[in-house]
């Protein structure tokens, strides 16, 4: 009895504390060693492949807005529908304000995936590299770094496949979070959607 | 005459442990092999490679040596992106001693502090792996009164901080502090969840937003191992926890 007592305590508390690290505020300014700010995803200097074979980094990124997600080629079941649901995000938008976005779809797939192959991808779905930039990193390692600062959670499963969160983080052209969501649908969740187009209007109004 | 065996045993290892400290980090083999985990992965078990862990989890007069050599994961140098507002909080308390292990580091700290040893952190399989030893077994999981032993630990407060690594007796590995000391930190910890299969479109459970799941894993009498499992599931990579440490694999 004492012990269930215990390990319902040993619980909460496994669960509050990180809970408490998530909501501390960002203190921003302490020696940054760039111009970016201290929260920005600019400083993942994680090296990246796109579907033409250019290599970059997310500090490449400076759109007003820029979508990353994760995905790999070989998912036939929820990629397709995150594919589309960015697809769908992108055509919704006024015509003159999608210039100032740009959609970046990560593998969790490294060696599988190639530059190729993500070409071939992109061009199943109709997607032009001036919007939907296709990338790979150059191993599980460095996979996983970006998937961890997205908050992104995988893992391999037996059979090839991989078993993952499909999040998708919208950024400023700072590097700064400023909305994610975990929700895959066709047409895209109204609220990231909202915050997508809030964010180019607010850069037009600049 | 068993006890004075093992008294023997205890001071020996912690002989070595000092010897270790002087001549840089001991890393032990592990023959790895076919096991039963408490995360199942479409099959109840796993295949985990032979590695090498880190017999004693990093210390702070470790640490310290990095950040002497890599001032940029210093707290007054990191940037938040990488490091939550907890990082390193404690570092410079004088309470605690050198010898302790170094905790409220983030994911992103100990991986740096891994590469700087020509290591990386251990997955989450190794980490189960090794955990799943006592003294003399190297898998002593379904033994009640060992899993007893380890809630025992979790169960005494630690005043002031975790004390000196090396203290509890080496598992059979070779490995020390596995439990009763701190949690750590493991490569794949965002890879940690339960159901997860993104064609479960907005039905998927990870532990994150439901601890309670826990309980319906794999080896569910095992309340140690689940609970490393939820608190892991839970983090963010920029995460500190003032318990949470690390130790390196190769």
């Amino acid at each position: 009895m004492k012990t269930t007592r215990w390990i319902v305590a040993a619980l909460v508390a496994a669960m509050l504390q990180p809970l408490s690290a998530a909501v501390a505020t960002p203190v921003a300014g302490v020696t940054a060693t760039s111009a970016l700010p201290e929260d920005s995803l600019q400083r993942i200097s994680i090296p990246l492949t796109d579907q033409q074979g250019n290599r970059f980094t997310l500090a490449d990124e400076q759109r007003p807005a820029t979508i990353v997600t994760m995905f790999y080629g070989d998912c036939h079941s929820a990629c397709p529908i995150a594919i589309e649901s960015m697809k769908r995000l992108v055509d919704d938008l006024p015509a003159n304000r999608r210039t100032g976005l740009r959609v970046v779809l990560i593998s969790l797939n490294p060696g599988v995936d190639t530059p190729e192959s993500l070409a071939h991808l992109a061009m199943m779905h109709g997607l032009p590299p001036e919007q939907f930039r296709f990338a790979v990193a150059g191993s599980d390692r460095d996979t996983r770094e970006i998937a961890a600062a997205l908050g992104v959670r995988y893992r391999r499963a037996a059979g090839g496949e991989i078993n993952h969160s499909t999040r998708f983080v919208l950024l400023d052209d700072k590097g700064r979070v400023v909305s994610a969501t975990d929700k895959s649908s066709v047409p895209p969740e109204p609220a990231f959607m909202a915050s997508v187009t809030a964010q180019l209007g607010h850069v037009a109004a600049r | 005459m068993k006890t004075a065996r093992r008294l023997a045993a205890i001071v020996l290892a912690l002989c070595a442990g000092a010897v270790g400290a002087a001549d840089g980090p001991v890393y032990v083999p592990i023959a790895g092999g076919v096991f039963r985990t408490a995360l199942p992965n479409g099959a109840d078990t796993v295949t985990v490679d032979a590695y090498q862990l880190r017999r004693l989890p990093v210390t702070r007069a470790e640490f310290a040596a990095f950040l002497a050599q890599h001032p940029e994961w210093r707290r007054e140098n990191v940037a938040r992106v990488f490091a939550a507002k907890g990082y390193l909080a404690d570092f410079e308390s004088r309470e605690t001693p050198a010898a302790a292990p170094v905790t409220g580091v983030s994911w992103y700290g100990a991986r740096a502090y891994c590469e700087s040893e020509g290591a990386r952190l251990p997955s989450w399989y190794e980490w189960e792996f090794a955990a799943a030893a006592d003294a003399r077994r190297r898998d002593a999981r379904d033994d009640p009164a060992w899993r007893e032993q380890i809630l025992a630990w979790y169960a005494t407060p630690t005043h002031g901080g975790p004390g000196a690594v090396g203290a509890h007796e080496a598992n059979a590995w070779g490995v020390q502090d596995m439990h009763g000391l701190i949690w750590e930190w493991v490569d794949d910890f965002n890879g940690l969840f339960v159901t997860v299969d993104s064609r479960s479109q907005g039905e998927e459970k990870t532990l994150e937003t439901c601890g309670a799941a826990a309980l319906s894993l794999g080896d569910r009498e095992n309340y140690a191992v689940l609970m490393r499992i939820a608190l892991l599931a839970s983090l963010d990579a920029r995460d500190t926890v003032g318990s949470m440490g690390f130790r390196c694999a190769k």
